[in-house]
């Protein structure tokens, strides 16, 4: 679980820092002040190692090409002048780690890789090694080094050499390639959670293989009492049975019911590790929202992972506040994020402070 | 107090914060006289509220970019000295939890006032001011009454509040009965709501704002300015 993160020089984020961050962290602030890209962050460092990770963000923040252009917003400004450097303490176990992306530049670097490790049809391949540094720092931008480490108590650290290379750097699409160091394994997992049917789909069908949507109708259950079983049909839609002659199918729910399900679903396909939901008031109604709350809680718990949200809403922001007032365990942060100018604050409501929201007349957000 | 949905943040750079709606419309009408502007005025509940309300009021938005900070309470029927300290606690233990709150290379050392009265030398400074005069029990309708001591229908009062301390059961707050009584005895009567009736009545002009009682205030505001 993540304890701190500390951010520089990444995307539009100068330097930033969260401490003490709990099993539910909410991050809220006005457009452009860095929320997406604290999430992008913490994702990266669940697995430094692994390269590929800065190609699926990318996807995700719905990048239609890959160019040295995309590639270079993972720097401040687009200045690849100042490498990235983001910084995490971990629990359970306890750890510290560090990531660096640097730039890389020239066409020997990209002939260096070809001649010595031809590109699989994965997209993936071992990484070489330091000697790739020495390459000519002579010439174009094309791609990034992801130089890690990871330190844990009484243990060697252990450091990682990864990249992300454009194979063809003046196409304006290039194909994009990632090398990990062939030794690297990770243990920690992380997922965004993805809205398209397919995958929510794809998730509650692993459930269902695993025999374990008991596990998941015991969370919806809270919301919905009369649920007694999900099931897929022979169309691949997924349906709800509510005690009615038919099941019914999850879009006719209502309630955001299927919302809720696909961050369930996320959840349980990342027991034990991290879940980052951006925007997670988008497609749920406000008189859904402390129903999400409470499945969320419940289902941390139940799958123990930790999850990092953002918001824009004031309703999401009170229905977490209505949602944990029961809860006695201190496990939860709300988070804001000021941008001012090149500046970024950051200021902390604990626990009880997110109980007085609803019942208070201040600005959280 | 009402809710207002979480939507207040800090616009100004100077904050005076009262307790309630009352404090909002004396003060509105007061600055209005004395013509001072770009301040804002903005209630943090009275009693056990104001402790309650400040974690969440110095965290929203806008808070550390205020200039200069001020806060008036009532001293009740203690003596001033004591609504001070607890004004004053509840500030610095909401200013270090939320300094605690942020990195340190983003805290601010914040410096509380010695006395009611006067300002701290901190940045940004910050005053607290007890009604009715920074010493003696009492609340803004104390205040208010002493700036028409010297009015005909204060006569009326008077005989109203002697008739009263003859009562078995007189009214338990004073100085509100005796406030109320000067409006009723106005010739046009305002028409208050609940925990608006000394303010309305600033707004209608039924105190003299040039009363020398209010001195001590007005010095108190001119630190603020």
């Amino acid at each position: 679980m993540f304890k701190k993160i500390k951010i520089d020089h990444f995307r539009g984020i100068a330097h930033l820092e969260l401490s003490d961050l709990k099993k539910i962290n909410l991050i809220v602030g006005e457009n452009n002040c860095g929320k997406t890209s604290v999430l992008e962050a913490l994702f990266l460092l669940i697995n430094p190692g692994n390269s590929q990770l800065l190609g699926n963000v990318n996807i995700l923040r719905g990048f239609p090409l890959i160019s040295s252009e995309v590639l270079k917003i993972s720097f401040l400004k687009s200045n690849i002048d100042k490498s990235v450097e983001l910084e995490a303490e971990l629990r359970d176990p306890s750890e510290k780690r560090t990531l660096r992306l640097t730039p890389s530049y020239g066409q020997n670097f990209i002939q260096n890789i070809q001649q010595e490790a031809p590109a699989s049809g994965t997209g993936v391949t071992p990484f070489l090694g330091n000697k790739l540094k020495t390459a000519d720092a002579v010439g174009e931008f094309t791609g990034i080094y992801f130089d890690a480490e990871i330190k844990q108590r009484q243990k060697k650290t252990r450091k990682t050499h990864s990249s992300i290379v454009l194979t063809q750097p003046n196409l304006p699409n290039s194909p994009l390639e990632s090398r990990i160091d062939k030794d690297y394994k990770e243990i920690r997992k992380g997922s965004f959670v993805s809205s398209s049917d397919g995958s929510l789909v794809h998730r509650f069908q692993k459930i269902r293989v695993a025999k374990q949507t008991g596990d998941i109708v015991e969370v919806l259950k809270k919301i919905e009492p009369s649920l007694t079983g999900i099931e897929t049909g022979a169309n691949g839609l997924i349906y709800c049975d509510v005690g009615f002659e038919n099941l019914l199918p999850i879009n006719a729910m209502g309630g955001g019911f299927a919302k809720i399900l696909s961050i369930l679903t996320t959840i349980y396909d990342i027991k034990g590790g991290m879940v980052f939901i951006d925007e997670i008031e988008n497609g749920l109604h406000h008189t859904a929202q402390e129903s999400l709350w409470s499945a969320i809680i419940e289902a941390v718990k139940k799958f123990n992972v930790q999850i990092f949200a953002t918001t824009h809403s004031s309703e999401t922001v009170d229905s977490f506040g209505k949602a944990i007032k029961n809860h006695k365990e201190d496990e939860f942060r709300l988070f804001r994020i000021e941008k001012k100018e090149d500046e970024f604050d950051v200021v902390k409501y604990n626990s009880e402070d997110i109980k007085a929201i609803p019942d208070s007349d201040w600005e959280v957000r | 107090m009402a809710r207002r949905s979480g939507s207040i943040t800090i616009k100004k750079e100077k904050l005076l914060l009262v307790e309630g709606k009352d404090e909002i419309h004396f003060f509105g009408a007061l600055f209005r006289h004395i013509n001072q502007i770009d301040i804002q005025v903005e209630m943090a509940g009275g009693g056990d509220n104001f402790k309650n309300e400040i974690p969440m009021l110095v965290k929203t938005r806008g808070f550390d970019g205020l200039k200069k900070i001020a806060v008036i309470r009532d001293a009740e029927k203690k003596e001033a000295v004591n609504a001070f300290k607890s004004a004053k606690n509840s500030l610095r233990k909401a200013l270090k939890e939320l300094n605690e709150s942020k990195p340190l290379n983003q805290r601010i050392k914040y410096l509380l006032p010695d006395a009611p009265g006067i300002f701290s030398s901190g940045s940004p400074p910050i005053g607290i001011f007890i009604f009715p005069d920074n010493s003696r029990p009492g609340m803004l309708e104390d205040l208010c009454l002493k700036t028409v001591e010297d009015h005909p229908a204060m006569k009326c009062v008077n005989g109203f509040y002697d008739c009263c301390q003859k009562l078995k059961n007189p009214p338990k707050n004073m100085a509100k009965s005796k406030a109320e009584a000067f409006l009723a005895a106005m010739p046009r009567p305002i028409r208050k709501t609940a925990g608006d009736g000394v303010g309305l009545a600033a707004q209608k002009g039924y105190w003299n704002f040039d009363s020398d009682h209010l001195n001590p205030l007005k010095f108190f505001l001119s630190q603020l300015a």
